[in-house]
């Protein structure tokens, strides 16, 4: 019974994760990569948060102008 | 002759310690380590992502690097990335498959999440082995500064 249950779950995240965008899936990568960087190079909690949203701000921001200035080339 | 030579040896002994330079203080909030604990804490922050910062008692990186390496490989295998095996046909693979075995037990997680294989032909498995790859280089990173720490080369 647990084995099915687990593998049906499993599906619906696996496919509500398909569904992810460009955008989406860019946030959620720089939020996890920021939480890694801030955890290892801050050391108090207020420092860490503050770097992990600066950095998450960076990653969004570099890669949105990147993308814009990438977009002449796709057409 | 052998007394003579145990006198010397002796001797040489205590003015190398006599000329010794001393040894300095570690700074404040540094705990130095002993050196053979530094390849058990490399493996054990390999293995476990945030285990080799646990170890050393620094529970917040710890939780970060578990959570940073395990919620970008869940969510790679979720997307259906591509998983690089040992047996590469190329060099690329092979660095795949570095990158890949770097997140430690999550690499043999794979298999068991991303059951239907992987999908590179959408543009999320694209993504989900980029995240799977991140997964591996943000562990070695992790590891890296927990084998300083336990060296006390970082605080």
């Amino acid at each position: 019974m647990m084995p099915g249950i687990t593998s049906k779950i499993t599906s619906k995240i696996m496919f509500a994760t398909m569904q992810f965008n460009h955008f989406w899936a860019m946030v959620l990568f720089a939020a996890l990569v920021s939480v890694a960087l801030a955890s290892l190079g801050r050391r108090t909690p207020g420092a860490r948060l503050r770097y992990a949203l600066w950095s998450l701000a960076m990653f969004l921001i570099i890669g949105i102008g990147v993308a814009w200035l990438m977009y002449p080339l796709s057409r | 002759m052998t007394d003579a030579i145990g006198d010397a040896l002796a001797e040489n002994a205590g003015r190398e310690t006599a000329s010794a330079p001393e040894p300095q203080p570690s700074p404040a909030g540094v705990n130095r380590h002993p050196v053979w604990l530094a390849p058990l804490i490399l493996i054990a922050a390999w293995a476990v992502p945030g285990l080799g910062h646990a170890l050393l008692r620094r529970w917040v990186r710890a939780t970060g690097f578990f959570v940073a390496v395990g919620g970008l490989a869940i969510v790679g295998y979720l997307m259906r990335g591509e998983v690089f095996g040992p047996h590469a046909h190329e060099s690329f693979g092979t660095l795949g498959f570095l990158a890949d075995a770097a997140a430690g037990g999550f690499y043999f997680l794979a298999h068991a999440i991303e059951t239907a294989g992987p999908d590179i032909s959408r543009a999320t498995g694209n993504y989900g082995t980029r995240f799977v790859a991140a997964a591996g280089l943000v562990n070695l990173i992790g590891a890296i500064d927990a084998v300083e720490t336990a060296l006390g080369r970082r605080q």
